[in-house]
């Protein structure tokens, strides 16, 4: 809590020298500094290790947008190096201690023991925006800009640790139409900070000091208590990350930016589809935009659109955290998403089906279903096997 | 052009029990996803021979009846 009071006056100060004492044209420069700075209190090595991919990506970028030769091959190198280390920091982990340190599974496979890797914060963040733009340049689709506004594109100090991921077009655009903020922004800019903190420190963080002792002994408290438990786990885990995104949110917005939301309803929504569709809608889109289309495209066979459906929500699932939880998170939720599609092909053969399933009094219906589906998934983020296997027994 | 992918949709995700609005969006309301985008672009690529680039595949240029016709009056199809 110390820690936030001081957070927050330091934003203080860095909006008031931000719109009050710098000239505009300084002020893209100082909001990229103070990213860097926000970066380094956390460990100096982020800095420079961020600051070697960006070059590097920058200047990438600068070559294919000449239109020089091999332009496809360095785009293909760029992807394979930024990806090869995501990869490496977030899945050699899940890798060599779950797999290799357990002999895969079998007893007279040596045990070796491996260091862990410590994940540069915000890598994964980072990393996909690093991507869209190198992409979006190879496309043709990005404006052409100074390093400084790249810079302060990627390291955006607000949604530096949780997103959302906002794509470069529409972030560049905010950047260089800058207008000093109105009274209605700054009302909706704190109102959202507010939202957010009391989302996540006031509700959140109190519902999981409750929630999770309570979820390790199912067998101690009555069924349909743990059935509210459970619940409580998916409402605790949205509250937590859209609370992170609304404080992301509102902190952008005194800065003058407005970045894209995250969330949208999701636990409203009346299918699976509906819900992957509004939950973290940053990174679910951008999964979608650079993995499900250029792979699996429109003209590949129905099963190889089916892999894709299933895969993109393994990969989605994998990127938030590489261990097994994560996996089972996505095969589980990958599996949904497939049998929803073929539920829909059905409904086309069945007229009566489809329109029973569009009756008014079937909505509510389809949203609990959603919401009960999604809710027992979300115990992957929390529990391991054996307990997420007590409390399936203690509610079934 | 237009009147046809219009049908396809109305038929085959809306299932004829509504009409379509040129501006209203397809994504938003729920009535395609990513998988009806992929059916939708299949529908173009065969009865209208207008192959979509991996790289145009973007929700932003099929999210309205509109933006698929400026999609592809882009790629120097008739309207």
């Amino acid at each position: 809590m110390e820690n936030l009071f001081l957070y927050l006056a330091s934003l203080c100060l860095s909006i008031f020298i931000y719109w009050f004492i710098l000239p505009s044209r300084w002020r893209r420069l100082f909001l990229f500094l103070m990213s860097l700075l926000f970066i380094s209190l956390f460990n100096l090595k982020y800095v420079l290790y961020f600051l070697f991919h960006m070059i590097l990506v920058y200047f990438a970028g600068l070559y294919i947008d000449r239109g020089e030769n091999k332009k496809k091959l360095i785009l293909t190198l760029t992807l394979v190096w930024l990806i090869g280390n995501l990869c490496f920091f977030k899945y050699s982990d899940l890798f060599f201690s779950t797999l290799i340190e357990s002999g895969f599974g079998f007893s007279w496979m040596p045990k070796i023991a491996f260091p862990t890797l410590l994940l540069p914060l915000g890598m994964s963040y980072i990393i996909f925006r690093l991507i869209h733009f190198v992409v979006e340049v190879y496309k043709k689709k990005s404006p052409k800009c100074s390093f400084i506004d790249f810079g302060l594109y990627v390291l955006f100090f607000p949604t530096f640790l949780a997103g959302p991921v906002e794509r470069f077009k529409p972030f560049y655009t905010q950047t260089m139409e800058m207008k000093a903020p109105d009274l209605s922004s700054i009302n909706q800019g704190l109102f959202r900070i507010l939202l957010g903190v009391a989302k996540k420190f006031v509700v959140a963080d109190n519902l999981s000091r409750w929630i999770l002792p309570a979820l390790q002994t199912p067998e101690s408290h009555p069924r349909f208590l743990v059935l509210l438990l459970v619940y409580g786990t998916a409402i605790q885990i949205y509250l937590d990350f859209s609370g992170y995104t609304d404080m992301a949110l509102g902190v952008s917005r005194l800065f003058g930016y407005k970045i894209m939301e995250n969330f949208n309803r999701p636990f409203f929504q009346r299918n699976i589809a509906m819900f992957w569709r509004n939950w973290h809608i940053s990174v679910y889109s951008w999964i979608r935009d650079y993995f499900f289309f250029p792979f699996f495209g429109y003209r590949a066979s129905t099963l190889k659109i089916y892999i894709g459906i299933f895969m993109t929500m393994v990969v989605f699932m994998l990127w938030h955290k590489g261990n097994l939880n994560f996996l089972l998170l996505g095969i589980y939720n990958g599996l949904g998403l497939v049998v929803w599609q073929l539920y829909q092909e059905v409904k086309k053969k069945y007229p009566s089906l489809r329109k029973w399933s569009l009756r008014s009094y079937m909505n509510p219906v389809a949203t609990f279903f959603t919401f009960n589906f999604v809710s027992f998934g979300f115990l992957f983020f929390h529990l391991d096997l054996p307990h997420l296997y007590a409390v399936l027994v203690r509610i079934f | 052009m237009k009147e046809k992918i219009r049908n396809f949709i109305v038929e085959n995700f809306l299932f004829g029990e509504r009409e379509l609005k040129d501006d209203e969006s397809l994504f938003e309301s729920g009535i395609i996803d990513s998988l009806g985008l992929i059916k939708l672009l299949a529908f173009i690529d065969e009865k209208f021979k207008v192959s979509i680039d991996m790289s145009e595949i973007m929700i932003e240029n099929f999210n309205t009846l509109n933006d698929i016709m400026e999609t592809l009056k882009s790629k120097g199809s008739p309207s």
